[in-house]
């Protein structure tokens, strides 16, 4: 077996982890393989070391009280927490209508519109608008706005 | 679980009894400040009682308690991303040692060197990597039970560990 396959199994094989036939080939192998057998020394060294020379220190004999006093806190107050994770939704709530509101008015000025106009008269209402305004229809009528623009006699 | 769902706290004292130095080790190897570990700890408990309820029992206590303490590393980890570690209450051999630390043997001072070295490695570890070491660490998860934790497949713990010591061994070697 080639040791770039075995050295994948070592760090398995060291915690007694591997299933019978895998165990038994990192075995065999070890046995005439020296570059593989250091490198499983290799693998546990590291560990050994840390706890060596930085150990966890002791769990400090207050953290039970502690504890008692923030369950002894939360019972006192739910309704803190109830009220404090209710206004947490609604705030994210009221942000996103907020925001979403926002991104559609910016939206909807950036977006080039139509302008709305009167829609265009008839000729007959061409000319009656002409007579009243004492001039005659020399050109296209123009819109502009609702307002129809003739030309003066 | 029962007792501590229907808020006993005795029962919850026995959890503390039996987990409580686990917790604050894998928090304390994970963050490396004791102050944080402590508090880790604490909202652990806080929450296995809070939120007894919600516990499913086809899951193991144990599993659902490591669940919980790993979660809380990671996103512990990720709200202090930027503040620096405080060192550990806990003196080094170079300080208990009798002699200044320029007169102590040599093999006293390259450990201590090393170990420095190797806690760099550690937190430098992909988070995955470091909480599978961490929880396999002193024998204490299996890899079914580590894999339980992480949500993930037995292979990929292999995997996770295989990758996580080589690692550790690389940094030392440079």
């Amino acid at each position: 077996m080639r040791c770039s396959r075995v050295q994948r199994w070592l760090s398995a094989y060291g915690d007694g982890e591997l299933d019978a036939q895998r165990r038994e080939a990192v075995e065999q192998h070890l046995a005439h393989c020296h570059h593989c057998a250091a490198a499983l020394e290799r693998l546990k060294g590291p560990w050994a070391m840390l706890v060596e020379v930085d150990p966890v220190p002791p769990l400090p004999t207050g953290l039970w009280h502690r504890i008692l006093r923030q369950l002894e806190d939360h019972e006192r107050h739910p309704w803190y927490r109830t009220y404090r994770d209710g206004l947490r939704r609604a705030a994210c709530v009221a942000a996103c209508v907020i925001l979403g509101f926002a991104a559609g008015v910016l939206l909807s000025w950036q977006t080039p519109g139509t302008v709305r106009t009167s829609p265009r008269p008839v000729l007959s209402e061409k000319r009656l608008v002409a007579e009243a305004f004492d001039s005659t229809i020399v050109g296209p009528v123009h819109n502009e706005g609702g307002l129809l623009r003739c030309v003066p006699r | 679980m029962a007792g501590l769902a229907a808020g006993d706290l005795d029962s919850l004292g026995l959890l503390y009894r039996r987990h409580a130095d686990f917790v604050f080790r894998i928090a304390y190897r994970f963050l490396h400040n004791e102050e944080e570990a402590q508090d880790i700890t604490q909202s652990v408990f806080v929450t296995l009682m809070q939120s007894a309820r919600k516990y499913r029992p086809e899951a193991k206590v144990t599993t659902w308690i490591y669940r919980i303490v790993v979660n809380r590393c990671l996103n512990h980890r990720s709200r202090v991303k930027g503040r620096k570690s405080v060192s550990s209450n806990a003196p080094s051999p170079l300080e208990t040692a009798s002699a200044p630390a320029w007169e102590q043997p040599d093999h006293l001072v390259e450990r201590a060197e090393q170990a420095a070295r190797l806690r760099e490695a550690l937190l430098g570890l992909p988070k995955r990597q470091r909480i599978a070491l961490l929880l396999r660490m002193d024998d204490e998860l299996s890899y079914a039970e580590i894999a339980a934790t992480l949500d993930c497949s037995r292979s990929s713990v292999e995997s996770l560990l295989f990758r996580a010591r080589s690692a550790l061994v690389r940094h030392l070697r440079k």
